[in-house]
């Protein structure tokens, strides 16, 4: 029997999930770290158009699908104007007209000397939001350099998906594949798959730091969505404990929305009690 | 081109949403937008832009509109550097 490993992320959609583990490859986000010529500049500078229509087509295709909150869809809406920012366009532009960047290496330039700037800030409050530029960022990197191939087909129901990010395509199609939970190496609280998670009740730990060496297929996991707390292998004590836990959640959620059904309150997904 | 002088008086400073509710109103016109501070300018149409301005409760800024409807992007504008964004 393995030995028994905790792990600690961010807690990003409550819920206790419990099975087997489903490691989903994709390829870290690498490219090429080379001048492209002349001739190529056109086509790079398309690809940014195409990839900013795309996920702004995204963003407004879950706000009319889902009922957010109002804070998670300013969230989203924020990401929005990040990408239609004009400044943004401009020099991306540049990056790659003059500098002569790959889309991939002008992306990650652009967001690196912004996080510089946030860094600096004195005032702690505006510092952070830097965090809504690295989504964005995360985002369309991984927009650019994935393969539009189903990588969850492997994925089966009861499973969790352990990935080093996720889309937040990635994350309604592991809904209809009907997982327990889903564990990601990076992202953030604020990410749109860490937003859809939370609307769809779907158990989401991210931000674990090496997740993809601790992990193997088919090792037993326990993530605790209210905590961060991700445990791999756990003795037979640790995971009755935590079975009993999830029963306790389900049954306060259930007895929850239907306190809000009989109409006491009014569902929003932000006044669920945290436990 | 005008331009105003105008403080930030609500108590979290141009924080996110502010900085939206400038963008967003500063988006409606179609005269340029600039905000300086500190001898800093910025593109006051870019959320990116206003962030990093970083402007703090009591930060002095100037802004400077040119266009052919200057007039009605700098009223709101300020109008909404009065209304403190709708905060304390």
């Amino acid at each position: 029997m393995s030995k028994m490993l905790k792990l600690r992320g961010i807690a990003v959609s409550e819920g206790i999930a419990i099975g087997n583990s489903r490691v989903v490859s994709e390829g870290k986000i690498t490219f090429e770290r080379k001048k492209i010529s002349d001739s190529e500049v056109k086509d790079e500078l398309k690809r940014f158009e195409d990839g900013v229509q795309f996920l702004v087509n995204e963003i407004d295709t879950l706000i009319k699908k889902y009922s957010f909150s109002k804070e998670n869809k300013d969230i989203l809406l924020s990401h929005k104007m990040i990408l239609e920012d004009p400044e943004f366009h401009k020099n991306i532009t540049i990056l790659i007209k003059e500098e002569l960047l790959s889309l991939e290496q002008a992306i990650t330039t652009h967001f690196a000397q912004l996080k510089k700037i946030f860094k600096n800030m004195k005032n702690e409050y505006l510092a952070e939001r830097i965090s809504d530029y690295e989504d964005v960022s995360n985002r369309f990197l991984k927009h650019i350099t994935n393969s539009s191939s189903d990588i969850l087909k492997s994925v089966k129901k009861d499973e969790i998906i352990i990935m080093t990010a996720i889309s937040p395509s990635e994350v309604m199609k592991a809904l209809e594949r009907k997982v327990a939970g889903i564990c990601t190496e990076t992202g953030s609280r604020n990410s749109h798959s860490a937003i859809i998670a939370r609307s769809l009740n779907l158990p989401m730990v991210a931000g674990v730091h090496s997740l993809l060496q601790k992990v193997k297929n088919n090792d037993k996991i326990i993530l605790n969505g209210a905590t961060g707390d991700v445990i791999i292998n756990p003795s037979q004590n640790i995971l009755s404990e935590y079975e009993k836990k999830k029963a306790d959640f389900l049954a306060r959620r259930k007895n929850y929305l239907f306190r809000q059904l009989s109409g006491q309150s009014m569902w929003a997904e932000t006044n669920f009690p945290r436990f | 081109m005008i331009r105003r002088k105008v403080k930030v008086v609500n108590k979290l400073g141009m924080h996110a949403r502010p900085a939206t509710m400038i963008v967003k109103t500063a988006m409606k016109y179609r005269s340029k937008f600039i905000i300086k501070k500190d001898g800093a300018e910025i593109n006051g149409k870019s959320i990116m832009g206003v962030m990093t301005l970083a402007a703090e409760y009591g930060s002095e800024l100037e802004l400077i509109a040119d266009g052919v409807d200057e007039e009605y992007l700098m009223n709101d504008i300020v109008e909404l550097f009065a209304s403190k964004f709708g905060e304390e």
